[in-house]
């Protein structure tokens, strides 16, 4: 299903449970990725948010165990090492409108520590990926929803992580953006593991190698794009309306039959 | 420091709150400056007591910035971003403290070499360790704006910088308005010695140590991922605070016998001395000084020289008569708003406090300081004060107190009717002007003789001369 690595598993989860006061986020789910792009499907409140925080560092798991990038998130020490190799966009994201893009994404290569004399260079490339060489110089505040989206990439991809954490990264993009942006996530994903959490299932299709659907804070799904879509096709004939596309249908196919379990 | 750091740095620097700051900072310490230069005009050392003062405005000015840049992360969501990377927090804590409190000091910089313009002309004294006092005021100024990063950034809120800057203020205020040893532990002082007096290097050191520590704190408190490590430099700022506290106010202050050393001008009989630290005014002042001591000329126990009261002790305040010459010497309170915003002194003309009004000083200064003498203040006749204040007036050289001066009255108009008749001071005052000189100078020769002796008796018959 993936290529192997020399880095190993990036990220091993097992028996995850994440819980905030009365509501169970994440039950149990389970969950291996190696480099590549990994497509998370679920329906919201699924848990895909939550799982993304946990891997991201920044949510901590009530129970289970959670390994990124060879460390065990249990352990404060390796979480600086861990970060350093970290890319994460989450799904709403804050910054600071005053600055510009250029100073954005220089900003958050200093905050991953990445070396001080290549960080210029890293910041040039990773708005470049984006698209964005021609606003490097702009302020924030003065950019379209969709051009923040890609300031949000650049900063997630600067420092060439080994982890790459998007949330929604393609909410805001023209079609022709969201087409260049899946031929990036496709480059990054040949030495790294991408996570795209996502609603829009043709993203999906197109740009990832394996695809997780969660549901109820569960994995219910793990395979490829087209083992997602077969899945659909042997749905009863009734379910077959269940979607425009076969992963739509393969999609919908699962979820119901998780659900009438 | 790192190439990118300074990057970083100057883009905190730059799309911060810092330029805000430094114009904020700014343009309040060159409205507070102006507004009291006086106090300050023409002497290093209290220009750095005066922005001391302000510091009770500035102070406040850098919580809130520093607490609208700690803010910002809560303010833009960021912590789900930062939140993800390795750098630890108390870097980035750092950045905001520092390009904050660098902006702070820019603006606070450019109303002192503003405000240098007016002192660096005319200062006759640069002594004092002025520059100690100067450096406490930007550690404070470091210390408040830490105190607002951590302030900002432990408490989320659109609301929270504005209210960080008043309790600054509050507490400021009550501390400054103390004379103990509390009185210490904020940017802000609220006694002035108007560069005539200095505080010990050590305590200096000792309050600067205050402030570091209390900063150091602060961004501790805010940055680490242990805020217990805020432990350490607390229990320093305590160590450091506890000499402070429970040492003296005021007192603190020690006179500098090099500011006040006398430098004078003029003979014997018409000499006029100045502190050195006040001597830029000499020009000025010894002409206007020597026009009024020479009216003594010929007036037994009269005066033949003006002392800057500065250079004094309250002993030194009486006004008697020389053991030898029986000649007097009038004592020049010129701590006052006696000088101009450039450093000149008040125009002769204007109808507020000029050199000559504090020279007039003297004569009432001789009956108030016999009538204590003697312990009869409380129970002389009012009427004499009265008297005291027409010798008061001559010796000023202005007879029109009380009334209208001719030229404030334009063309066509008709002085309000409180101000067209002269009060009987005036009217003693005026008499007395238009006596021949040698019949004045008698008058008030026998003034000085009655006054010297709280002789009410005499006093009153003077007085009653003029009716």
């Amino acid at each position: 299903m993936t290529a192997p690595t020399t880095l190993g598993t990036h990220v091993e989860v097992r028996d995850l449970v994440v819980r905030f006061k009365n509501r169970t986020a994440l039950e149990g789910l389970d969950l291996n990725l190696d480099a590549g792009v990994h497509g998370l499907l679920g329906p919201n409140g699924a848990g895909k948010t939550t799982l993304m925080r946990v891997l991201g560092t920044i949510a901590r798991p009530t129970s289970g165990q959670v390994a990124v990038l060879g460390h065990d998130l249990g352990n404060q020490r390796a979480l600086r090492d861990v970060r350093r190799r970290l890319g994460y966009l989450p799904q709403h994201f804050g910054y600071y409108p005053r600055f510009t893009v250029r100073e954005f994404v220089e900003y958050f290569a200093w905050l991953k520590e990445m070396p001080s004399a290549s960080i210029p260079l890293a910041v040039d490339r990773a708005i470049e990926r984006v698209g964005l060489a021609d606003r490097a110089d702009d302020r924030l505040k003065r950019l379209s929803g969709g051009m923040l989206r890609r300031a949000g990439i650049a900063q997630a991809i600067v420092n060439d992580p080994d982890l790459l954490l998007l949330d929604e990264p393609t909410a805001g993009l023209d079609p022709e953006q969201r087409v260049d942006f899946r031929h990036l996530l496709r480059a990054i994903g040949v030495d790294a593991c991408v996570l795209v959490a996502t609603h829009l299932v043709e993203d999906v299709a197109v740009a990832c190698t394996e695809v997780s659907l969660v549901n109820g804070g569960r994995t219910v799904f793990r395979g490829t794009p087209d083992e997602l879509a077969a899945a659909g096709e042997h749905a009863p004939d009734g379910e077959l309306n269940s979607g425009d596309s076969p992963i739509e249908r393969g999609y919908t196919a699962v979820l119901r039959a998780d659900r009438a379990r | 420091m790192t190439m990118a750091t300074w990057r970083i740095f100057r883009t905190e620097f730059v799309r911060g709150v810092a330029p805000v700051a430094l114009v904020a900072m700014a343009g309040a310490a060159v409205v507070l400056l102006a507004a009291e230069a006086s106090a300050w005009v023409g002497r290093w050392g209290a220009l750095a007591e005066q922005i001391r003062v302000i510091l009770l405005v500035l102070a406040p000015v850098a919580v809130t910035a520093g607490a609208w840049q700690g803010g910002r992360e809560h303010r833009r969501r960021m912590p789900e971003l930062t939140g993800t990377t390795s750098r630890p927090p108390f870097h980035a804590v750092f950045m905001a403290w520092g390009s904050t409190t660098v902006g702070v000091w820019l603006g606070l910089g450019v109303a002192w070499l503003v405000a240098v313009l007016l002192v660096a002309p005319n200062a006759t004294y640069s002594g004092g360790s002025w520059w100690w006092t100067l450096v406490v005021s930007l550690l404070g100024l470091a210390a408040a704006s830490a105190i607002g990063v951590c302030v900002g950034r432990l408490v989320p809120g659109r609301l929270v910088a504005p209210i960080a800057g008043v309790l600054m203020f509050v507490v400021g205020g009550v501390a400054t308005g103390r004379s103990d040893g509390l009185s210490w532990v904020v940017p802000a002082m609220g006694y002035q010695s108007r560069g005539l007096s200095s505080l010990d290097t050590g305590f200096q050191l000792l309050q600067m140590g205050w402030f570091a520590a209390l900063a150091a704190t602060a961004l501790v408190l805010a940055g680490a991922i242990r805020t217990s490590l805020a432990v350490v430099p607390a229990v320093l700022a305590a160590v450091v605070a506890v000499p402070i506290m429970t040492g003296p106010g005021d007192e603190r202050w020690q006179p500098d016998p090099a500011a006040r050393a006398l430098v004078c001008a003029g003979e014997r009989g018409a000499e006029v001395c100045l502190t050195r630290v006040n001597a830029f005014l000499m020009d000025e002042a010894a002409p206007r000084v020597q026009a009024l001591l020479k009216r003594w000329d010929d007036v037994p126990g009269g005066f033949e020289r003006a002392v800057d009261s500065s250079a004094l002790s309250s002993d030194e305040w009486l006004i008697e008569p020389d053991g030898q010459t029986g000649r007097r010497t009038a004592v020049l309170d010129i701590t006052g708003g006696l000088m101009t915003w450039d450093g000149g002194l008040i125009p002769e003309d204007d109808p507020g406090i000029t050199i000559e009004t504090v020279f007039g000083w003297n004569l009432p200064g001789v009956l108030i300081q016999s009538c204590e003498t003697a312990g009869r203040f409380d129970d002389v006749p009012l009427e004499i004060w009265a008297v005291g204040t027409v010798a008061e007036e001559w010796a000023g050289g202005n007879p029109d107190v009380g009334t209208v001066r001719v030229s404030d009255v334009g063309p066509g108009e008709q002085p309000s009717s409180a101000e067209t008749g002269p009060g009987p001071e005036a009217s003693a005052a005026q008499h007395l002007a238009a006596l021949p000189e040698a019949e004045q100078k008698v008058w008030m020769g026998r003034y000085l003789e009655a006054a010297s002796i709280c002789d009410a008796d005499t006093l009153l018959a003077l007085g009653g001369e003029l009716q």
